[in-house]
């Protein structure tokens, strides 16, 4: 590889700390970041978030429930019975809904895919994907509708919150998704659907039913 | 990092005469303010913005302070992750790095999400003039490759364009593509995701921009609402993050009170759609088909940021790149981003170019403010952009980097104002002078309505002369006397 420059530009920084300038290293005390109150109903504050960023959430009573959840989303939206996901879900009985499930990274002309969210914010409502679980950040981007699986006891309050839920080591890639791709960049127009997912529906897994 | 050949002053007179520029400008002002100031008050309601700018602007300070060390533990960290750092002094290095890069993996074609620091090291020129293939995905910069243009702001960049230029852009450039007549936006929208999408899956080269650099964790952060910056981290085989040194902060831990700040005081969203975290390339337990780039670079630049660090400015390298300065500027909405002639626009940009390029090159910048101080009220790390100014035009006078006839103006003024006998004379003068141009208006008043040459002041108001021939010492003194008679 080529020599870079890395010496230099280090060595112009420490001559801006010995010259004593502006720039001599002062201790800086950085107040601990401001704690937000909690929220009273956490999933209430989440759907809440959730249709502000125009991501549809459903709630279903178990993850058996996901084959059917997902035929239904596809027959309301008129797309073809198919689902791309990632490996752990492979082996739902996707049979009887009749959708056909297919466990790979995602390409070009699939329409949907599905993966689960780790955690996820109820102040923003993002979901938290990693691509410790393989094909997860291609799926969850790539098609033009994405479902994701999120597990009520997997929400947390807020940004900073889901911020301890990043796997340790960190994978390669993490993402938070906090609704379909979407753009204001002619006119500040907001327009959904720019690049990956046009749609981004949460199948929220749980006892205590989301209302609405 | 400078974008035109035209002075300062003919540029503001291009900008002027623009009105399908102004009106795009008009509607995106009210929109930016109000999202942010509904973005922060709902913040309120739960926690302080105000707290969380002290956070903020102390994370950054710190990070300012510390950077060397940082960055040093950032590249160790970066490494172990299988990342490949590069160092660059200046723009002309990191574009060879980055041409280097691409080919030795023989590519040809590379996708870009939105990076100002690209646009400042003009990226596209040196990989075009490469043989290589730059395709701009954010919808913003993909209209400005089109027209060949630079950004107009921070985070909207093709903010002064209308859906008709745009339509009438796209069906001129974009081949095959049929634009129907009076497209709307979701269709124009529609039409730059089908041309892009092609390109997702065959491009050789990601190359993205970082809006922060964690040190502890060696990982890079680019928040997008289009997904792009996802797209471009996730699919080509080789991935280039391209990121000035100010960019990095301690930890991790740092990053969710400034995305906080950022996302808020920029479009007044409470997040960016997608936040992407990248560290390393594609790991040894990666399934086989998986998407994962199978090498990743990173491409540190200085371009002056050391300099200027080492500089009374220092504190604009706090600076996140919200764009909240420039959307609250009433010079940047008169006069829009191109007429700074800078990659770099807005009340950010008139501190940050001439503290980067050297206040010779840029000595007109900082001159062009009302200091009205709107700036330094919204910026989320508190950097005091009025002050900086000031202080570019003392050091401009001290330079002697001012326009000739500005430094005979001022030192006429000070020759005048430093003496009272002087003063009162020349007052009396120019009172009488006045007088003698002005005319009555239809209330019987007294107004100098052009006086030519100051043509372009009087074209836009009136100069009201006073009913006597008198200066306002006479007319004190006289006050005064008549007070002591009684």
């Amino acid at each position: 590889m080529i020599t870079d420059d890395r010496q230099e530009i280090l060595a112009r920084l420490r001559a801006g700390d010995d010259a004593g300038g502006g720039a001599s290293p002062t201790i800086v005390d950085v107040p601990p970041a401001p704690q937000l109150a909690a929220y009273p109903d956490r999933t209430a504050a989440f759907l809440q978030a959730a249709a502000a960023n125009s991501m549809a959430v459903q709630a279903i009573a178990g993850e058996a429930e996901i084959p059917q959840a997902v035929a239904t989303y596809c027959q309301q939206n008129q797309l073809p019975p198919q689902a791309v996901c990632e490996p752990s879900l492979q082996p739902l009985n996707w049979h009887a809904a009749g959708v056909t499930a297919t466990s790979r990274t995602a390409q070009l002309d699939d329409v949907c895919g599905v993966t689960r969210a780790n955690a996820a914010a109820a102040d923003t409502a993002a979901l938290l994907i990693t691509d410790n679980t393989p094909y997860a950040l291609s799926i969850s981007l790539l098609p033009p509708h994405h479902i994701a699986i999120l597990h009520a006891t997997d929400l947390v309050d807020d940004i900073a919150q889901l911020w301890t839920r990043l796997p340790q080591p960190l994978p390669r890639g993490c993402r938070l998704i906090a609704g379909p791709s979407r753009t204001a960049d002619i006119e500040q127009t907001l327009t959904l659907g720019v690049h990956g997912p046009i749609a981004v529906c949460v199948l929220l897994v749980n006892n205590a039913t989301p209302h609405g | 990092m400078q974008t035109s050949p035209l002075s300062f002053h003919r540029r503001i007179a291009h900008a002027l005469a623009d009105f399908e520029m102004h009106r795009a400008l008009a509607t995106a002002r009210h929109k930016f303010t109000s999202a942010r100031r509904a973005a922060v008050s709902h913040y309120n309601e739960r926690g302080d913005f105000e707290a969380l700018r002290a956070e903020g602007k102390a994370t950054r300070d710190d990070a300012i302070a510390r950077m060397p060390e940082l960055l040093e533990t950032f590249s160790a960290r970066a490494e172990a992750h299988g990342s490949h750092v590069l160092w660059a002094a200046d723009a002309a290095r990191a574009c060879e790095f980055i041409v280097h890069i691409a080919r030795q993996h023989n590519a040809t074609t590379a996708i870009k999400s939105k990076s100002m620091v690209s646009e400042e090291i003009f990226l596209n020129d040196a990989l075009t003039a490469a043989g290589i293939a730059p395709v701009e995905t954010d919808l913003g910069e993909f209209i400005l490759q089109l027209q060949d243009e630079k950004p107009v702001h921070l985070v909207a960049p093709a903010m002064h364009k209308t859906r008709a230029s745009v339509a009438r852009l796209f069906a001129e450039k974009l081949p095959g593509v049929r634009v129907p007549a009076n497209a709307d936006i979701p269709t124009l929208t529609r039409l730059a995701r089908e041309h892009l999408r092609q390109q997702w899956l065959q491009a050789d080269i990601g190359i993205s921009g970082a809006n922060f650099l964690a040190a502890d964790s060696g990982a890079a952060v680019i928040v997008t609402n289009e997904g792009n910056g996802g797209m471009v981290t996730t699919f080509p085989r080789i991935h280039i993050t391209l990121a000035s040194i100010d960019k990095v902060v301690p930890s991790l831990q740092h990053i969710p009170a400034l995305l906080a700040l950022l996302t808020r005081s920029a479009t007044g969203q409470h997040i960016t759609n997608y936040i992407d975290l990248t560290a390393g390339n594609r790991r040894a337990t990666a399934k086989e088909d998986d998407a994962a780039p199978a090498h990743h670079y990173i491409v540190l630049l200085d371009n002056g940021r050391s300099r200027l660090r080492a500089s009374n400015y220092r504190e604009m390298l706090r600076c996140i790149r919200c764009g909240a300065c420039m959307n609250h500027c009433p010079v940047y909405h008169t006069i829009g981003g191109h007429a700074y002639g800078s990659v770099y626009m807005g009340p950010m940009g008139q501190v940050l170019t001439p503290a980067l390029v050297g206040l010779d090159k840029a000595a007109d910048l900082p001159a062009a403010a009302t200091l009205c101080g709107a700036c330094e009220v919204v910026c989320p790390v508190k950097i005091p952009l009025p002050n900086l100014m000031r202080r570019l035009r003392q050091d401009a006078v001290r330079q002697r980097i001012t326009r000739r006839r500005d430094r005979w103006l001022m030192r006429a003024w000070v020759f005048c104002a430093s003496r009272p006998a002087v003063y009162a004379f020349a007052t009396r003068w120019v009172v009488r002078v006045l007088r003698l141009l002005s005319k009555r208006d239809a209330n019987g008043e007294r107004r100098v309505r052009s006086l030519a040459p100051f043509a372009a002041w009087t074209g836009g108001r009136d100069m009201v002369v006073p009913p006597v021939a008198k200066t306002f010492r006479d007319l004190w003194r006289e006050k005064q006397r008549a007070k002591n008679k009684k």
